[in-house]
């Protein structure tokens, strides 16, 4: 088993780039492999909750998806904070920022969170911010 | 025998202050090379504008940090940051126009540099 780490950069629907992420991540899962998802800069609204897509693939409903099948997905706490998403400050018990407008399945949390990623990845993939 | 730290390479093509990416991928450098792990910044393409010394107060003008910073912090955190030469070039990006500290490498080194640095790599 590797371990492979997504940093999406892209918000849903204006490319294809979350929907990729979850497809990707969704493969590295079916063989038997770890994924972490790191949301950075415009990547956080992938996790908003109430996604109603009319022709779209539902990112809300992909992430929560691969969350089950045991994915690990952290949101950026400044990029989250910046775009309206973290309510108060962090809770330690709970190891996240909370917030009633990212689904629960997504932790918000620091940038470090991304560097425990990175320390344990064998491949790291960039998608979106173009 | 302890182990090597990981290895990372931040990749920036965009120029700072239009876009956040710059910003974005100066901050995952600072923050993995707070956290001990081996860290090279490759500035191409329009990322080479980030490397131009003498940048004005930017906090005071535009409400952004200071990118020109960052890339200081970098290096005082024991960051390497490598210079695409042909890229700069193109732009007129002159080496003694910029912050000291950085390498101006040809594409060839670049590219060792990205192949050293294997699977573990960040671009913004």
């Amino acid at each position: 088993m590797k371990t492979l780490t997504i940093l999406l950069l892209g918000a849903p629907y204006s490319s294809q780039y979350p929907e990729f992420a979850v497809k990707l991540a969704e493969a590295a899962l079916d063989k038997g492999h770890k994924v972490n998802i790191f949301l950075y800069g415009d990547g956080v609204h992938a996790g908003m909750k109430g996604q109603t897509p009319k022709a779209f693939y539902n990112i809300e409903e992909g992430l929560r998806a691969i969350s089950k099948r045991g994915a690990t997905v952290l949101a950026c706490s400044r990029c989250s904070a910046a775009r309206g998403y973290v309510d108060g400050e962090f809770d330690d018990a709970a190891q996240r920022y909370p917030s009633s407008k990212m689904i629960d399945e997504i932790r918000i949390f620091s940038l470090y969170g991304f560097v425990d990623f990175i320390r344990e990845s064998d491949k790291i993939i960039t998608l979106g911010g173009v | 025998m302890s182990e090597l730290p990981k290895k990372l390479l931040v990749m920036i093509i965009h120029p700072p202050y239009g876009h956040e990416n710059a910003f974005a991928g100066f901050f995952v450098a600072m923050a993995s090379l707070s956290k001990g792990l081996d860290v090279t910044v490759a500035l191409n393409c329009d990322g080479v504008f980030t490397a131009v010394m003498g940048q004005k107060d930017t906090e005071a003008l535009l409400h952004l940090p200071s990118i020109e910073k960052q890339l200081q912090d970098i290096i005082d955190l024991g960051g390497r940051i490598v210079v695409d030469i042909d890229s700069a070039e193109r732009r007129g990006v002159r080496p003694e126009d910029c912050v000291e500290g950085l390498e101006f490498v040809p594409q060839e080194e670049l590219a060792k540099v990205i192949n050293d640095f294997g699977e573990l790599m960040v671009t913004l």
